[in-house]
């Protein structure tokens, strides 16, 4: 039997009108948009920043409804209040004081009566195991768990359709995990039909039945989740492909003629019938970095440094710490283990209260996690710009990070990768000898990673970051550490970090570890198997 | 005690409601009697429920300034009011009086009595508690008070996130008063348009959450036991009593010019009495149940 239709989008278009200085400035965020959503399936909208996806997605509940000149039909069986959004951002969902009247606030303002209120409360929350939040303030949740309040929230009202716009593109790969974890539940047990969109696909491919790819505002691939990550490939774009997971990309290397894999698992299974034509060889600059003297001059040297926000306990605990200029460092490491705090001392910003941390830099440049902190100024440009500066710099970090367009928009109204971008130009124009980055990559595309590592290689400063990517600091840091209980449980160079981690580690190296080939990055994949 | 117990403390889990009319009754009672005996033991309870309540560091980290503001207020009675028949010495040719210490002595319990109550008030009767008191009047006031609430230590934190990391980039340690003004001009523009751009965001999130389609109500939290009942009933039939009692002129007491006997006679010793049941009926109330763990406890033994 068919799977009946809930929504049916055809011909759609929309157009946001904008008035910029008296003229009208239209921007078309949707053309012929046709697309069935069909009851019990989790759809994923895929593409890169600014193609659409939010428009399309909010489109689909009256309420939520962008405001804009609509062609085109939508016919929904689904009535709007059956209809749940959960957004990006975590912070700006749970509006009270307490976790508990945030989860009421829908039955709250549908009028439910007394017995309903508390019976939907009580089956929910046990359902999600969340009882030990409920009186909690929500300001002291970790990110995930903020944005499983906000799902629990709306799913207060018995939805039928979950929409479900970028909701892990702001936490940490283990919060992501959790959370989608319960994205399938929600599924599988329920039966609730899921729309999503995603620009960083890893985490929840496996969950998607179907995909559907936009790219500047058009639906340009949907279909099967294999079959539509196998077109990706076969556009033969290098920046199309990065959009496909990694696991992903290494099976349609290897074969491109089986369905592609989506879990590490499978792609382990896979290879093993196929073996590597070429061993991969250590790149060039590996073998420079293994031969870094131990002489070499400090940046920073933090010797026996604790440190402690509250009465209760150390957040940070003996820890030691040497730092090489011109090192690029990632810190790794769970939630809460510490990392922020060890950038805040680093930075200055807090203080240890036993130990020493020494530093020896002369301009130092620090990216928070919340970029809003950053920005001061009402447009990009004029936060880029001050004295003195060097214009050329600013022009070709403007053409290289692609900021031209969003040079004279306000920083507040650029999306979370947009923010970063402009954040690392205004750090770099300052020359800086030391960079500071807390979580840099959270909703980075992947070819912009590689563009800011490069760009921060060039800069010559020494760079610390805190990060959950592992993706990230597999391909560009030069030594990573583990944070671990407030303290360093073990440091090593990039490379050898991943290769010996067995659980912590790329999703290449879980993949390929038993088969005792060396590889760790797509690259090496790359290489083995005779790509490019 | 202190405040890890207290969430298995019978008079904490009380109704908001039963809780609400006990500190009118403590406020009231503080309010109208003037006898400096029944202020002293009001006061006594007081500080016996914040420590019982908020605990022993919070008490004393709020006492400190209690006692200095009761005290600046004795000093300053002491020293201004000249009335009061009783000369005891001369100040710089002023009269300083028995009675007029023995009246700063009263105000200075009394100020430092609301202010101690205060004190158990906030753990007692927290936001959330409080607000449900108002809920069902005024649901939609009350929401957006909560939201406030949870708004002012947010934007507080945010406030100095974007001062450091302000500081740290802009590396100019020493600044003129000039240019310290203006960048507190700048960080107060960010937070605003911060603040104002993440309304529209929320706003959002409570549209889409139906918020303002129909009649609010109010997540039903709190059931009336029946110890709420008898509690509440007490408390009110209380402070019923001594507003009577206080139209009646019986909770008065002479101060000047000549400070009439502390002593309590007929009914006013009645009335003392029942004050001092009432106030004191959290411990009691404490008491009893910490008795019936015990038994419970020695009873399991036994077994």
């Amino acid at each position: 039997m068919a799977p009946k239709t809930l929504i049916s989008i055809k011909d759609m278009g929309f157009t946001y009108e904008n008035y910029i200085q008296g003229k009208t400035r239209n921007k078309v965020a949707l053309t012929d948009i046709n697309l069935d959503i069909y009851e019990g399936e989790i759809l994923l909208v895929m593409g890169p920043s600014g193609c659409g996806k939010t428009t399309l997605l909010r489109s689909l509940k009256k309420e939520a409804a962008p405001y804009g000149i609509v062609t085109g039909s939508i016919e929904s069986i689904t009535d709007s209040s059956k209809i749940s959004i959960v957004f990006s951002n975590p912070e700006t969902q749970l509006v009270t004081t307490t976790v508990l009247s945030d989860l009421a606030l829908a039955m709250e303002n549908l009028g439910y009566d007394p017995y309903t209120q508390k019976k939907r409360m009580s089956e929910t929350v046990s359902y999600f195991g969340i009882e030990d939040l409920l009186h909690r303030h929500p300001d002291t949740l970790s990110g995930g768990q903020k944005q499983i309040v906000s799902l629990c929230s709306s799913l207060m009202v018995h939805p039928e359709i979950l929409l479900l716009d970028e909701p892990i593109s702001q936490l940490d790969p283990i919060s992501a995990l959790e959370f989608t974890d319960v994205l399938r539940r929600l599924n599988e047990e329920l039966g609730i039909t899921i729309v999503m969109t995603e620009h960083r696909p890893d985490d929840v491919i496996s969950l998607a039945n179907r995909i559907v790819y936009m790219e500047r505002s058009k639906i340009v691939f949907q279909g099967d989740t294999r079959d539509v990550l196998k077109n990706l490939w076969e556009t033969d774009s290098s920046s199309i492909r990065d959009f496909l997971p990694v696991v992903s990309k290494c099976s349609l290397l290897i074969d491109k003629d089986i369905p592609a894999c989506i879990t590490p698992k499978e792609l382990k299974l896979m290879i093993k019938d196929y073996m590597p034509i070429n061993k991969p060889v250590l790149k060039e600059e590996d073998k420079e970095k293994d031969t870094v003297s131990e002489s070499s001059e400090k940046a920073v040297r933090i010797r026996e440094l604790f440190f402690a926000y509250g009465k209760e306990k150390y957040a940070i605990r003996n820890l030691d710490l040497d730092i090489d200029k011109g090192e690029f460092l990632c810190i790794m490491g769970s939630n809460g283990s510490g990392k922020s705090t060890l950038l805040k001392i680093i930075s200055g910003i807090l203080k240890p209260h036993i130990g020493k941390a020494k530093t020896s830099y002369s301009k130092i440049q620090y990216m928070p996690q919340d970029l809003n902190s950053f920005f001061t100024e009402d447009t990009v440009h004029e936060q880029m710009s001050f004295k003195d500066m060097d214009e050329d710099l600013y022009l070709s970090l403007t053409e290289k990070l692609y900021l031209k367009e969003i040079l004279y928009k306000h920083p507040y109204d650029l999306s979370a990768g947009e923010q970063q971008k402009a954040v690392l130009a205004c750090m770099l124009l300052k020359k800086p000898d030391f960079i500071i980055l807390d979580e840099p990559t959270k909703s980075m595309d992947p070819s912009l990673k590689r563009v800011i590592s490069q760009l921060l290689k060039q800069s010559e400063a020494t760079v610390v970051c805190a990060t959950h990517d592992l993706e990230f600091a597999a391909n560009y840091a030069s030594r990573c550490v583990m944070l671990f209980n407030g303290e360093i449980a073990y440091s090593m160079d990039a490379r050898s970090f991943f290769k010996e981690n067995r659980y912590y580690t790329t999703s290449v190296n879980r993949a390929f570890n038993q088969i005792n080939a060396d590889m760790v990055l797509y690259e090496d994949v790359e290489n083995a198997f005779g790509g490019k | 005690m202190g405040i890890h117990n207290r969430m298995i403390s019978p008079f904490y889990i009380s109704h908001p409601f039963t809780l609400f009319m006990y500190y009118t009754a403590l406020f009231s009672c503080i309010f109208i009697f003037k006898n400096p005996f029944i202020i002293l033991s009001l006061f006594t309870a007081c500080c016996l429920m914040a420590m019982c309540y908020s605990g022993m560091d919070k008490f004393l980290k709020s006492m400190k300034w209690i006692v200095l503001i009761g005290a600046a207020v004795l000093a300053l009675n002491i020293l201004l009011v000249h009335k009061g028949s009783s000369v005891m010495f001369y100040l710089f040719k002023n009269p300083i009086t028995k009675e007029a210490l023995i009246y700063g002595l009263y105000n200075m319990l009394m100020l430092m009595s609301v202010m101690t109550a205060f004190i158990s008030f906030n753990t007692l009767l927290d936001s959330s508690k409080f607000l449900y008191l108002f809920s069902n009047i005024l649901p939609k006031t009350s929401f957006v008070f909560d939201m406030a609430l949870r708004y002012i230590p947010l934007f507080k934190k945010r406030a100095s996130d974007l001062a450091a990391v302000q500081s740290v980039n802009s590396g100019k340690v020493n600044k003129s008063v000039r240019e310290k003004i203006q960048t507190y001009g700048i960080y107060l523009k960010a937070l605003t348009s911060w603040t104002l751009e993440e309304g529209m965001d929320t706003a959002l999130s409570l549209k889409v959450k139906n918020y303002g389609t129909f009649n609010k109500v109010h997540y039903a939290r709190y059931r009336y036991t029946l110890r709420d009942i008898l509690l509440l009933s007490v408390f009110m039939a209380f402070t019923l009593f001594i507003y009577i009692a206080a139209i009646l002129g019986n909770t008065g007491f002479t101060y000047y010019p000549v400070t009439a006997s502390v002593g309590l006679k007929d009914f006013n010793l009645v009335l003392y009495g029942v004050t001092v049941l009432v106030i004191y009926l959290p411990f009691i109330n404490e008491g009893i149940a910490s008795l019936k763990r015990g038994f419970v406890k020695l009873w399991l033994q036994k077994r």
